[in-house]
């Protein structure tokens, strides 16, 4: 990983900001896509265009690599077909399940914190490296609104097997980080502290609600202070090569992302 | 309890078809199974603003009832999901409804196609062209010609 591009700050991708994206090129150090959006060659000649204007990260939201029943080919194969098109640095997706039995949960669902779940990962890792040859992977830490019965290690203890099990990078989501400690009650510098820090390629940030006493990752709000305060922490003690500001829902005028944009590239220019 | 059986059990419940892995919470399963379910109808919702708007508040209830019979599928499973729930609609007893359902559908066919098979690329973007007509809240005859980035217009009728 060590050899991997300084990018900088950007944004997630959203359609409504295509034209704002190509027109603040120059104040954005990256665009992360989501291969799912793509759904023909429009959708791949829309990505090239922005590609290029800004470099473009591709960041996976559907492909399980947690699932035990394996990967789905036909979406193996698309990712690597929008893979091939964009010719990315890397390439991230979540430790996570999302559909098991035919099932389309619609959304990252957490996995046990056990051997099998590392190895299912690493082997699904292992299994999707082939089909992107040459391009290095990124796995993100989720939020989990719900722990899965038994667990063999601590929340950490995993993310820290499975990225090493399947030799990847880490995408460390710090607004999850952030997220969790709330819910589950956990100091996020230990928790920080605790992982590989020198696997952290990249980074997400996001604002979320607190929704029936829970704090969810909702990507709908400005990123929170306590989120700020983290990657001024890890940013200071190895080199994240792009911070990713993401909003889903509730989009903001683009000129407040580019406030956040900015914030994160003199925080990552201040450590560097 | 392997992986794969607990991830069975757990979409199961997610999805509302069963009660979820044991040992699991079923008060918390359930209120993840409700956000699940909010989330999936707010993504439908927009994809169908006259259905929605015609169902008024029994939106929600005639959401329930679309996800509770149908899982969608595919990387575009949200659109896989208006879509089947506004192919539904279309034939319901209520003209008002019926109507918003059935131009809401050209609208979804106007951007994209569906395949009749389950699967990751079930629905792809349009190449082909469109002729059809709707009717909410004035009559159109819509017109789209072949290509990715086909031309489309919208004419009173």
């Amino acid at each position: 990983m060590a050899d991997l591009p300084f990018l900088g700050a950007g944004v997630s991708f959203r359609q409504a900001w295509r034209w704002e994206v190509i027109r603040h090129r120059g104040e954005l150090g990256a665009v992360e896509c989501i291969p799912e959006d793509v759904a023909g060659p429009a959708g791949l000649r829309d990505l090239s265009l922005i590609r290029d204007a800004v470099p473009v990260l591709l960041h996976g939201i559907g492909l399980s690599l947690g699932s035990a029943e394996g990967l789905d080919p036909e979406r193996v194969r698309h990712t690597a077909r929008v893979a091939e098109a964009v010719s990315p640095p890397w390439f991230s997706e979540h430790i996570a399940f999302t559909r098991a039995d035919g099932i389309e949960i619609g959304h990252l669902t957490p996995l046990p914190f056990t051997r099998e779940a590392v190895a299912t990962v690493a082997r699904n890792v292992a299994e999707l490296k082939r089909s992107l040859p040459g391009l290095p992977i990124l796995l993100e830490n989720i939020a989990y609104p719900f722990l899965l019965p038994d667990a063999e290690m601590s929340e950490a203890e995993f993310v820290r097997a499975v990225v090493e099990e399947a030799d990847a990078g880490l995408l460390l989501d710090l607004e999850n980080v952030h997220a969790n400690a709330r819910n589950h009650r956990y100091d996020p510098i230990a928790y920080l502290e605790s992982l590989p820090l020198e696997r952290v390629t990249e980074v997400h940030l996001a604002g979320g609600i607190v929704s029936g006493g829970q704090y969810v990752d909702s990507h709908t709000r400005p990123v929170p202070e306590e989120s700020w305060s983290l990657l001024e922490w890890l940013a200071s003690r190895t080199p994240v090569r792009a911070v990713i500001i993401e909003r889903d829902d509730d989009l903001p005028p683009f000129e407040d992302l580019l406030a956040e944009v900015r914030r994160a590239r003199e925080i990552l220019d201040v450590a560097r | 309890m392997s992986l794969a059986d607990l991830q069975r059990h757990l979409a199961a419940s997610l999805a509302g078809r069963g009660p979820g892995p044991e040992g699991m919470d079923r008060e918390t399963l359930e209120r993840a199974r409700r956000s699940l379910e909010s989330k999936r109808r707010r993504a439908v919702g927009h994809l169908l603003p006259r259905l929605r708007e015609a169902l008024g508040t029994g939106w929600k209830a005639r959401f329930a009832e679309h996800a509770a019979r149908y899982t969608p599928s595919g990387l575009l499973y949200h659109v896989d999901d208006a879509w089947e729930m506004a192919a539904t609609l279309a034939q319901a007893p209520d003209r008002g409804i019926a109507a918003a359902a059935q131009d809401d559908l050209v609208m979804l066919r106007l951007r994209w196609v569906r395949r009749r098979e389950a699967g990751a690329e079930r629905i792809r973007e349009r190449w082909g062209p469109l002729i059809a007509l709707t009717r909410s809240p004035v009559r159109l005859l819509v017109l789209r010609l072949p290509g990715t980035r086909g031309k489309t217009w919208r004419i009173r009728v």
